[in-house]
């Protein structure tokens, strides 16, 4: 009896002190989340991590780093794209580092896209007010085809030097916009900092411009469960509705591009309306994703949603197959390797690359 | 060891010198064919959607020895079980691990208190329900206190509750109906009190 | 059929019984126990401005609160467990738009004045790509 009370002490103390090697290894799960206001939407960074210490460090060094790109990258801004702008027809002006990277990326979209994806179309877009004087007032312009026809016969272009560092810009009516692929690259950079920072995973999230990296091996209980990020598709016409949730298991990026995000109405008496998600019966609907090749919002498709391995593929992605309309965007879609996309027509149908073949999506739009 | 107290009574040793030997054998046929069914039950996918929705076949292996071998042998028998069991199923180091363990620990004690205390008043159903929930609410409780230190882990509860009930309620009943064609072959009547 | 309970009934004895009845009451019980405070409140709505909390407002006290963003006021009404924005500086005025918010994880947010109104929790969706 007494040898028996003394094996399960042993046993016990065993137990214990396997125990707290478990705790040492396993420690707690934290999840650190954050937002900011940064470029003009809600920036939101969400991570995990056994140690909550090491999620907030990393999350505040994504934030800096998202801060100091976000003034990279203003049009008017005090970074070297600003700088661009404002004197780069006349003489070449030195870039940094990550404009050079995102130059040579728009170039590359621009290409692939035959023009529809264009970073030089800032002057139109200022035309249609779609820029500041949209954040100040809500509503923007029909610019008159005077104003467009000038803006539309340049030639629009940009040269970089990679050996100088310099880029240069072919006339003043060249303006340089990011803003399709800006925040695509600063997700993605935000994303290198998170995972250097070695965390179980994390979401970023640039106002429906979003990123996930390591979908969690999250443990519930005993049993550890592996959860995919959900992540849910604007409905194009209702704002408290989805299309649809995607269920994203490895490292993806998601970027949807559609005519309610910036937009205004106009009537055929020239009265100009504020944006709403639903259409307007006898209003003509006017929107942000300008068309390099006519000058007008790009007609065709009212929701584009692509899936890319990082969130700049499929932030320009989504504007140029917006651009391009369904049959040649999903043309584009298919050609490329790694991207899917779903589109909603101005007819309400949903479309899918066939890589989402089997996700349970309506074809309509409810 | 726990053997070696038979092994030193005078009444085992003179009467049925075999017998420690014996018992020996039949723990090791029982360890080794509860770990082959603990492994199994963890390869199977949950027959409920619901974590922790085990039967705990091996468990009646554990009754068996508590009532035919003894207290101590049916605890060292649950636990060894369960860490070769885990090791083998390669799941000894994962997070879940710790959880199954004191489950595992707390519901085996219980279920010797309860076969030794309890019994008359229940019966082997009985003790192996009470068992199952033990299982159950300790990992919920070990799981609070560990790693996740948020109230609706005891949403869980009810689900758990009911969980224990079922799989207490299977492996009480296939234990019984073993235990009683078992003890009509081996001469032995599961009712007797266990010696240890 | 007979045959079947005459088996289960020599399986089990009384105190088997009582120990299902007990873990059906029990189960009951707690299902009562925390299905309550679920319904009843505990829930709070975050309100922050720049990013950065400012209010927590439980959801079960009726109130009115202002917030001074850079663009103006924002009102922000709780009633009957829900919350709306009352008014807000903006020329979409979405968040006032969108109306009462009540559901974990359902969230208003004011862009012009930097105002956003949370319900945390987890609504089974981690993000909208909007």
């Amino acid at each position: 009896m007494r040898q028996t009370i003394s094996v399960l002490k042993i046993l016990a103390l065993g137990i214990l002190a396997l125990s707290l090697v478990f705790i040492y290894f396993q420690g707690q799960v934290a999840v650190v989340q954050d937002e900011k206001y940064l470029l003009g939407t809600y920036f939101r960074i969400k991570a995990q991590s056994r140690s909550r210490e090491r999620a907030e460090r990393a999350v505040q060094a994504a934030f800096e780093e998202a801060e100091r790109l976000a003034e990279e990258f203003s049009r008017t801004g005090a970074g070297s794209l600003g700088e661009l702008n404002r004197r780069g027809f006349q003489e070449p002006v030195k870039l940094s580092e990550d404009v050079i990277t995102v130059f040579e990326a728009a170039q590359k979209y621009r290409e692939l896209s035959h023009g529809a994806f264009d970073p030089t179309i800032g002057k139109l877009v200022d035309s249609w007010g779609f820029t500041q004087d949209w954040d100040r007032t809500g509503v923007g312009r029909v610019p008159s085809p005077e104003v467009l026809r000038p803006l539309l016969e340049d030639t629009r272009d940009f040269s970089i030097d990679l050996v100088t560092k310099t880029g240069q810009l072919s006339s003043a009516s060249v303006e340089i916009d990011f803003g399709g692929i800006a925040k695509g690259y600063i997700v993605d950079r935000v994303v290198a900092i998170l995972q250097e920072s070695d965390l179980d995973n994390a979401l970023v999230d640039a106002g429906g411009n979003i990123r996930v990296f390591n979908s969690y091996p999250r443990r519930v209980l005993w049993w550890e469960d592996r959860r995919p990020f959900r992540i849910a598709v604007q409905h194009p016409r209702d704002e408290q509705k989805v299309l649809g949730v995607l269920a994203i298991w490895e490292d993806r990026a998601l970027a949807t591009s559609g005519d309610y995000q910036r937009c205004f109405f106009a009537d055929v008496l020239g009265n100009i309306f504020p944006c709403r998600y639903a259409d307007e019966p006898g209003k003509t609907r006017y929107h942000h994703i300008i068309d390099p090749k006519t000058g007008m919002p790009a007609r065709g498709l009212i929701s584009v949603t692509i899936l890319a391995p990082t969130a700049m593929e499929a932030d320009a992605l989504s504007t140029a197959v917006f651009v391009l309309g369904p049959e040649k965007g999903l043309e584009l879609v298919e050609r490329l390797e790694n991207i899917e996309c779903i589109m909603v027509t101005d007819e309400r149908r949903i479309l899918k690359s066939p890589g989402l073949a089997d996700i349970n999506f309506p074809t309509e739009l409810p | 060891m726990p053997f070696r107290s038979k092994l030193t009574s005078p009444y085992t040793r003179s009467t049925l010198p075999e017998a420690w030997l014996l018992k020996r054998i039949l723990f090791a046929a029982l360890l080794a064919l509860g770990i082959v069914l603990y492994v199994l039950e963890g390869l199977f996918p949950p027959l409920v959607p619901v974590p922790g929705a085990k039967l705990g076949l091996s468990n009646i292996l554990v009754l068996f020895t508590m009532l035919f071998l003894g207290y101590g042998e049916g605890i060292l028998l649950a636990v060894a079980r369960s860490i070769l069991g885990s090791f083998i199923a390669g799941t000894l180091l994962a997070p879940g691990a710790l959880l199954s363990l004191s489950g595992g620990l707390v519901s085996t004690l219980i279920v010797a208190l309860s076969l030794r205390y309890l019994r008359p008043p229940l019966g082997l159903v009985g003790v192996s329900i009470v068992g199952a929930i033990a299982h159950n609410v300790t990992q919920l409780c070990v799981a609070y206190v560990l790693f996740i230190q948020i109230k609706g882990l005891f949403y869980y509860l009810p689900f758990m509750l009911l969980l224990g009930l079922i799989s207490g309620l299977v492996t009480g009943l296939i234990a019984v109906y073993l235990f009683e064609r078992l003890g009509r072959e081996l001469g032995l009547s599961y009712n007797e009190r266990a010696i240890s | 059929m007979n045959e079947f309970w005459r088996t289960v009934n020599r399986y089990l004895t009384w105190g088997d019984y009582i120990v299902i009845g007990l873990v059906f009451l029990g189960a009951a019980a707690t299902v009562s126990l925390l299905r309550r405070p679920v319904e009843a409140g505990g829930q709070w709505a975050l309100v922050r401005l720049e990013g950065k909390m400012v209010e927590q407002l439980p959801l079960t006290e009726d109130r009115e609160i202002t917030i001074i963003g850079p663009a103006g006021e924002t009102v922000i009404q709780v009633h009957a467990g829900r919350v709306r924005v009352v008014e807000s500086p903006g020329p979409q005025q979405v968040c006032v738009r969108q109306g009462w918010i009540q559901k974990p994880g359902e969230a208003l947010i004011c862009v012009p004045n930097r105002v956003t109104i949370e319900i945390p929790g987890n609504s089974g969706i981690d993000a909208i790509s909007r």
